[in-house]
């Protein structure tokens, strides 16, 4: 098909820029317009966890599963406190410090497992200051009233309480993985606004910002008249001549 | 604890030795009994085709998530009865063929696809015929009046009509897997009846095998008692003399 390019030749983070201002509706039309109605449309039921959020940026995936052993009873208050590097220790896990990269959005599978709020207010908080722009999970998410004051960009299937161990055990980084319904691989470009979150593979990513703008564009223009008609203030979501001047860069 | 081996040491077809006879139950117990309690107890949802499947295996696991790219209009009716050879052509395939050793139990992660039937009547019958003695997914299973036909051992989570051009990819076979909320690795026992299935980690499966052959022991004896005062024709669930016999070479 003449729209797909080799993913290995594009660049995801400036491939990422071509999507600042768009909505995850004008990308789903788009990527309907393509054929590719309903591919990476991820689960309904995956939300974003306040109000507002909004970020594009490619995937650093990471896959969990269920746990193949039970937890044992911890001995002392300092073991309780440390639970979590203990398990880890003894299941094994993964980490992402070496991968993360300004831009990037954290999509992690939860493996389907009992409830564990893998994400949380500490952990969302260090991979937002090392430039994560969103966090999507399948799972749960905890803390999550400190996740809102800290506007931590998270988007999850549930609220949830409890920890890893005995629970989950963090298999990997940058493999392919499904969340609510999609597939996601490394550089992936992944978007969420109140609408919801949504995937576009990295090969027909370019071509989709290019429809997806137009879309945006289009519709813009249309609600601005009808601003004008209704005798609305005008707003960002009908200024369509800073997206055209935003663009303009990239033609 | 005696019975964590390291798995590495340990023959699996050897230990499914000790699971000829076992309920899901009398195994669910021996678990709980090592402080196991729900570890590997697959989701009720997940349940067996027809009514009398009964296996203990060896995980063969599958892992799948949903398709990154819509499958093409086909345009001569030639290929319209093979698309699974275009879908293969353009997402890859994994073949589970020469892997499988008869006791083998093929075990499912689907990535919470949507409907799509990995599962049919014709590609189940040839895995059966290489030695697969139960197929496990926790997505779908089409040609259902088929499969029932030829007594295939499936267990799904659905039935559905539809293959999978265009929502499934398969992606790499014999790595750790999520199924139905519990880890499955490969050569982990997995076993299914009436109540569902159970998966067995390998570490601590013989240990497990022989506990759960002593709570069916108990249980069939005071059936039996329970046959003998209500007058009920003997069968072979209380024929505890024919279970002992054959745990006794284990001793």
């Amino acid at each position: 098909m003449g729209l797909e390019q080799s993913a290995n030749s594009i660049d995801p983070f400036e491939l990422s820029r071509l999507y600042k201002y768009l909505r995850t509706a004008d990308v789903s039309d788009a990527m309907q317009g393509i054929g590719y109605g309903g591919i990476g449309l991820v689960s309904p039921d995956i939300r974003p966890l306040w109000p507002g959020i909004k970020f594009w940026g490619p995937a650093l995936t990471i896959r969990c599963l269920p746990p193949h052993r039970p937890f044992w009873p911890l001995e002392t208050t300092e073991e309780i406190v440390r639970s979590i590097g203990i398990w880890n220790q003894k299941v094994g896990s993964t980490s992402y410090a070496d991968i993360l990269r300004p831009g990037h959005v954290m999509v992690t599978d939860a493996g389907g497992g009992p409830e564990v709020g893998y994400w949380g207010s500490a952990n969302g908080l260090a991979v937002v200051i090392d430039g994560a722009v969103g966090i999507v999970t399948n799972g749960y998410c905890r803390d999550t009233a400190e996740c809102r004051l800290t506007k931590l960009p998270v988007c999850a299937r549930w609220h949830g309480r409890a920890s890893s161990p005995g629970r989950m055990v963090k298999l990997e980084t940058q493999v392919r993985i499904s969340v609510g319904g999609a597939q996601v691989r490394p550089g992936d470009i992944v978007g969420c606004d109140d609408d919801g979150v949504i995937v576009v593979p990295l090969e027909v990513a370019q071509e989709v910002a290019i429809h997806a703008r137009a879309v945006l564009l289009h519709d813009m223009r249309g609600r601005r008249r009808l601003y004008e008609r209704g005798g609305l203030t005008p707003d960002a979501t009908v200024d369509c001549e800073a997206v055209e001047a935003y663009y303009s860069q990239f033609d | 604890m005696k019975s964590q081996q390291s798995t590495s040491s340990i023959d699996p077809f050897e230990v499914l030795r000790l699971y000829k006879y076992p309920r899901v139950a009398d195994v669910s117990d021996a678990m709980d009994s090592i402080g196991y309690f729900g570890i590997g107890l697959m989701s009720p949802a997940i349940r067996p085709l027809w009514e009398g499947i009964k296996f203990w295996g060896v995980a063969l696991t599958l892992r799948c998530v949903p398709a990154h790219m819509p499958m093409p209009r086909l345009e001569t009716r030639e290929e319209s009865v093979d698309p699974y050879s275009v879908w293969r052509e353009l997402v890859g395939a994994v073949n589970l063929m020469d892997d499988i050793r008869p006791g083998h139990v093929i075990v499912t992660d689907t990535g919470g696809a949507r409907e799509a039937g990995k599962w049919g009547s014709a590609n189940s019958l040839a895995h059966v015929l290489k030695g697969a003695v139960g197929i496990v997914t926790d997505g779908y299973v089409r040609d259902t009046d088929e499969c029932i036909l030829e007594k295939l051992p499936i267990c799904a989570r659905a039935r559905t009509s539809c293959l999978l051009q265009s929502r499934l990819e398969l992606v790499e076979s014999q790595v750790r897997i999520g199924c139905g909320g519990v880890q499955v690795r490969p050569n982990d026992i997995v076993g299914c009846d009436g109540d569902g299935v159970i998966v067995v980690p390998l570490e601590v499966a013989e240990e497990v095998g022989m506990r759960a052959s002593l709570i069916l022991l108990k249980d069939m004896r005071g059936r039996r008692r329970l046959y003998e005062r209500g007058d009920l024709p003997p069968d072979a669930t209380v024929d505890y003399e024919a279970v002992e016999s054959y745990y006794s070479q284990f001793e």
